[in-house]
């Protein structure tokens, strides 16, 4: 079953006279339960493909459709919800909210839906990445790799369609890199999720099951 | 370029550089800076010049710029006194001769004044001078006022003007023969003087030539002192002179008076101490202000410091091109809140003072006003706080390295060195688990989870928070302090302590008719009868009940003999025949409890028993006993007082009464009890006794005055109908009734207390708008700061209007916050300042802002929690 389906993507960024093409005509289509990964050098297009999947971006010309919908045709407050709803986002900056802990921050896709919990995934979840000790704690509280794990929690509690991580180990030793790319692809493989990874270590580009290469924003055949 | 010049013009240049690409940030610091230099120089300027301006209104009212006054003094003394460290001008008055009308009654009193009591003491205190003092023995000085009382109403120098003087020498009780044979006197100078001279009779100038014509020596002479410092309390000053000066005779006493700053002064914002509280919260507002300022443009730049350093610049340059960037800003804000202030006050703070505060009293000159040296120092003031709020934000940089300065983001840097590394590593306790587990499990249960963040974001940077708080605290609660001291210590206050009306009969017709009974032995009339009473509680419409009365009588007292009466006696400077005079006043019981707290409190020598049985009196007087005569007064307690019923009796020694001395009691003491008493000015001999004492006496019961109140919607009828009847009463006969009506002091006063009111919500809004102003400041940059942060929450599926209800619930948990603190330690400390300025002014009332405060908090509130919103749908 087709999840993600982008067509003709372009992205151009102006200011003043300068003119970027970030992107230039990508087309892509993801399948129910994908492991893929996008690697390409710095300055490919990666992060700017990642954020226009995840309706973070709008593309200059092209669309994306997400579960048949078409994320041009949302308003703000529309892609926001959908993207609660549907898209989990990694950072490589962890990026969790500093203010309130790790439970909290887990859990904050749920409460901002205001739906209820389900505690049985939400246990899975945490014995499988091994956070039960940083569910109390603080972001600045917690070690890098803590984190990292907190943030792949919150991806994956409201059972997103598809997941999206933009260089997760980027700020991790080799080791923890190995065992949170292992545990996202082992995470979405059970809640047949589909998960789209940007790195740049040829390493853990390797163990996906499909791997893309992006080079002056086109994908590389 | 040599190597050093090349550093410093890199530094120069980045600073510069830097500045350009935060333009919005630098406008608001400017302002602030601008703001901050506006509010102090004006502050203060305001202050002085209201300080100063009561000052004059308060000299020119006592026709003196002295503050001490020191009767029948020698050459030997005066020499003394002009040495003293603490004294700054000592000038001599000689009043040796008077001007009586046909009622024996004096109109003009002879004086004679040295230069430094003509210029530093007379000349200062009067306004529109013409001409000179006089220095020729036929010349002489007069006020516009006393020209008037001679039927002359347009003056003009040298004009010719004749007086028949009569001479008296107060010193040794002997009459002088008239030996001036000038048929007339020319007038060298005159000006505008601004006592109240009702008490007293007005004042004619004459050379000191003119007293070695008719051989009248200078000394002993009064003399008029002004002291140096004018934060000295009185009784301070007259402790430092009795050390000082040697006493010649008992009768010799300094008068002390508050100076005319410390009154004003102590009017202002009940004393010296109060008034140094309230710089100290101006100047403590203006650094949190810009302290706050400096912090958060340091904490937005750290990153670029942190870059900086990774590439090689050291801490020390770094440092000094960030004291550049901020003194380039600080001087650029000075100039525009020098220009502004400068105008301010030229233009408008001289105007209000002199047309609101001196109305009637005169001019006074701009550079009474505009002080350079205040706006210096508010400049200085305002660059030293950059400088070292500067220096106190840079503390905090170093305990970052540069690359935790490359990455910073944003939190409170303390926090992050001390906290985390404490907490990072520890393991949580069970108990620790389980209460944070339930409170977590709670809040996302409710839905509460955005109200939750709200809090914890408000919280989160408790240093910003509590230089927020108290910024904002220290702006609302001066604004609540002036409210409380203006409506406290409101002239209306004073007046409002009295009735609605009083009625009496003047006392100068009280002693002409006594005077022409003296030599008649008949019982004396009731002056204010019953019958008129009656009239009166009918006009008014009030019973005899509501009236509240002030009764007592007229006798006399032997002054040779050596009793209870002697140092009274001895304190009187005028001694003469006519002075046998004594008014007794019935005293309440209220007064009398009064008077016991006041003497447990005080200590005082008093026989309160003797008193209220009715066998003494006590005796009032103003300060008007030296040293000595104190000692010898507590030495004739429980001596008796001889008291006759008429001049005749006495001088025949009959129908006397014996009443015991229950004690002198010095009414101008700081905590005098209030006490209902008509007694007013000195050398009057005024007794207190008690009803029983009273009947002992056998005097004739006299109405002093009444007192009452009326229906306030037909006050001004009531008052139309009072005064023709007092007109009507007064025509055609020799007692004159006066009538006060209170509501015309009330008009009166308007002018002066609309100005008050003016300036003193001027100030306080300053200050109030310093404290938004630091508060939106602070949040706009934490709103900029936390970009990240909300693209993190809209990513994860937070909707705009959810992170508005965020932001909106942040700003209503700070208010709730706010008012709480200022509600709670605010009134507190409002309590607290309210008793500080009641022990300095007696008719202050404590009157809680409430209607300040709810405008303060609905005003505030809808700006500090609607503004941030606005400006986050701005940013996004």
């Amino acid at each position: 079953m087709q999840v993600l389906k982008a067509v003709a993507l372009k992205k151009i960024y102006q200011r003043n006279e300068i003119r970027v093409s970030a992107l230039n005509g990508i087309d892509l289509i993801l399948e129910n339960g994908e492991f893929i990964t996008i690697v390409g050098k710095s300055g490919s297009g990666k992060s700017t493909l990642l954020k226009i999947l995840g309706g973070l971006d709008i593309p200059t010309n092209g669309f994306v459709e997400i579960r048949g919908e078409n994320l041009s045709n949302m308003n703000r407050e529309e892609l926001t919800i959908f993207r609660r709803r549907n898209i989990g986002f990694v950072f490589q900056n962890y990026n969790l909210v500093p203010v309130i802990n790790g439970y909290e921050n887990i859990v904050l896709p749920i409460s901002l839906e205001n739906s209820s919990l389900d505690t049985s995934l939400f246990d899975e979840i945490v014995q499988t990445l091994e956070i039960k000790e940083q569910l109390y704690k603080t972001p600045d509280e917690m070690s890098g790799g803590e984190q990292q794990r907190i943030a792949i929690a919150r991806a994956l509690i409201t059972k997103p369609a598809l997941i999206l991580a933009d260089e997760p180990t980027g700020n991790l030793d080799s080791e923890t890199s190995y065992k949170v790319v292992e545990m996202i692809k082992d995470m979405a493989k059970r809640f047949h999720q589909t998960v789209v990874l940007v790195t740049h270590n040829e390493d853990i580009a390797k163990m996906a099951d499909r791997c893309i290469q992006i080079k002056d924003g086109r994908i590389l055949e | 370029m040599k190597k050093s010049k090349r550093k410093s013009w890199i530094i120069w240049n980045l600073a510069k550089e830097s500045d350009k690409s935060q333009r919005k940030s630098n406008r608001i610091y400017i302002v602030a800076v601008a703001f901050t230099v506006l509010l102090l120089f004006s502050t203060f300027s305001i202050a002085k010049g209201k300080i100063e301006t009561d000052q004059l209104r308060n000299m020119r009212k006592a026709n003196t710029a002295s503050n001490v006054s020191f009767s029948n003094a020698t050459r030997v003394q005066y020499q003394k006194i002009k040495e003293l460290e603490f004294v700054e001008h000592v000038g001599i008055e000689k009043s040796f001769a008077g001007i009586y009308g046909s009622d024996n009654q004096m109109l003009f009193s002879c004086v004679t004044l040295d230069s430094n009591g003509y210029k530093k003491m007379l000349r200062p205190a009067c306004t529109e001078t013409v001409g000179n003092y006089p220095q020729k023995n036929n010349e002489i000085f007069m006020s516009k006022r006393a020209l008037k009382a001679l039927g002359i109403d347009k003056p003009e120098i040298g004009m010719k003007i004749a007086l028949n003087i009569e001479w008296f020498d107060w010193m040794t009780n002997k009459e002088h023969a008239n030996t001036d044979n000038r048929a007339s006197y020319i007038l060298s100078g005159y000006n505008t003087s601004y006592e109240d001279i009702t008490q007293k009779a007005q004042v004619i100038y004459f050379s000191q030539e003119f007293l070695k014509e008719h051989k009248i020596a200078l000394f002993p002479g009064k003399l008029l002192i002004k002291t140096k410092y004018d934060f000295l309390e009185p009784s301070y000053i007259e402790k430092l002179l009795y050390q000082n000066i040697e006493l010649e005779n008992e009768s010799q006493q300094f008068m002390v008076e508050n100076s005319s700053s410390y009154q004003a002064m102590t009017e202002f914002a009940g004393g010296f101490k109060l008034v140094f509280a309230c710089a100290i919260i101006l100047c403590v507002s203006a650094y949190l202000l810009i302290y706050n300022l400096v912090s958060i443009s340091l904490n937005q730049n750290i990153r670029q410091y942190g870059l900086l350093e990774t590439i090689g610049m050291t801490r020390k340059q770094i440092r000094n091109m960030i004291y550049l960037q901020s003194l380039r800003k600080s001087i650029v804000g000075s100039v525009i809140g020098g220009i502004i202030s400068a105008f301010i006050n030229v233009f408008l703070i001289q105007t209000i003072l002199q047309k609101l505060y001196l109305n009637g009293l005169g001019t006074i000159h701009k550079t009474n006003i505009f002080r350079p040296v205040i706006l210096f120092f508010s400049i200085a003031f305002v660059f030293g706080i950059s400088l070292f709020s500067c220096k106190r934000a840079l503390k905090k940089l170093k305990i970052l390295n540069p690359l935790e300065a490359g990455n910073y983001y944003g939190s409170d840097l303390a926090k992050e060195s001390k906290r985390t590394k404490a907490r990072k590593w520890k393991k949580q306790t069970e108990h620790q688990i389980k209460k944070a587990k339930k409170k977590s499990c709670k809040i996302t249960r409710n839905g509460s989870e955005i109200s939750h963040m709200a809090w914890r974001n408000m919280k989160r940077e408790k240093a910003k928070l509590t230089v927020s708080l108290l910024s904002l605290l220290l702006g609302c609660e001066v604004i609540l302090g002036f409210c409380v001291l203006e409506n406290g210590t409101d002239t209306m206050n004073k007046i409002r302590q009295n009735y609605d009306f009083e009625i009496g009969i003047d006392e100068n017709m009280v002693n002409k008719y006594l005077d022409t009974v003296k030599f008649e032995n008949e019982k004396q009339k009731k002056l204010f009868s019953d019958e008129k009473l009656n009239e009166l509680a009918v006009i008014a419409n009030v019973t005899r009940k509501d009236i509240k009365i002030s009764q007592g009588g007229y006798g006399f007292i032997e002054t040779d003999k050596k009793d209870a009466f002697e140092p009274r006696n001895q304190s009187l400077v005028e001694v003469q025949n006519g002075n046998n005079f004594v008014t007794f006043q019935i005293i309440q019981n209220r007064d009398l409890k009064k008077l016991e707290n006041y003497k447990l409190e005080k200590s005082e020598d008093m026989d309160l028993e003797a008193l209220k049985s009715g066998k003494g009196a006590l005796l009032l007087h103003e300060n008007e006993l030296s040293v000595a005569l104190k000692k010898a007064a507590k030495k004739v307690l429980d001596k008796s007082f001889t008291i006759y019923p008429s001049y005749v009796s006495m001088a025949e020694n009959k129908e006397n009464t014996d009443i015991l001395c229950s004690g002198y009691l010095d009414t101008t003491q700081k905590s005098f009890p209030d006490l209902d008493y008509t007694y007013h000015g000195d050398g009057i001999n005024y007794l207190l006794v008690t009803e029983n004492g009273f009947k002992k006496l056998g005097l004739t019961k006299q109405i002093f005055h009444i007192s009452f109140n009326v229906q306030q919607d037909k006050e001004s009828l009531v008052k139309e109908k009072l005064k023709q009847w007092v007109v009507a009463q007064n025509s055609g006969n020799s007692l004159h009734f006066y009538i006060v009506a209170n509501s015309d002091k009330i008009v009166a006063e308007n002018s002066y207390i609309q100005a008050s009111r003016l300036i003193m919500t001027v100030l306080g809004s300053f200050l109030l708008v310093m404290g938004i102003l630091n508060y939106l400041n602070t949040r706009s940059t934490d709103l900029v700061t936390r970009q990240n942060e909300f693209i993190l929450l809209e990513t994860i599926g937070m909707t705009r209007k959810q992170l508005q209800k965020m932001i909106l619930l942040e700003g209503i948990y700070f208010c709730a916050l706010l008012w709480s603190v200022v509600i709670s330690v605010g009134s507190f400390g409002l309590w607290i300042f309210g008793r500080l300025i009641s022990e300095n002014i007696s008719y202050f009332r404590f009157y809680y802002p409430i209607d300040s405060l709810m405008i303060m908090v609905f005003s505030f509130s809808i700006i500090c929690i609607l503004l941030p919103q606005i400006y986050f749908r701005k940013m996004t």
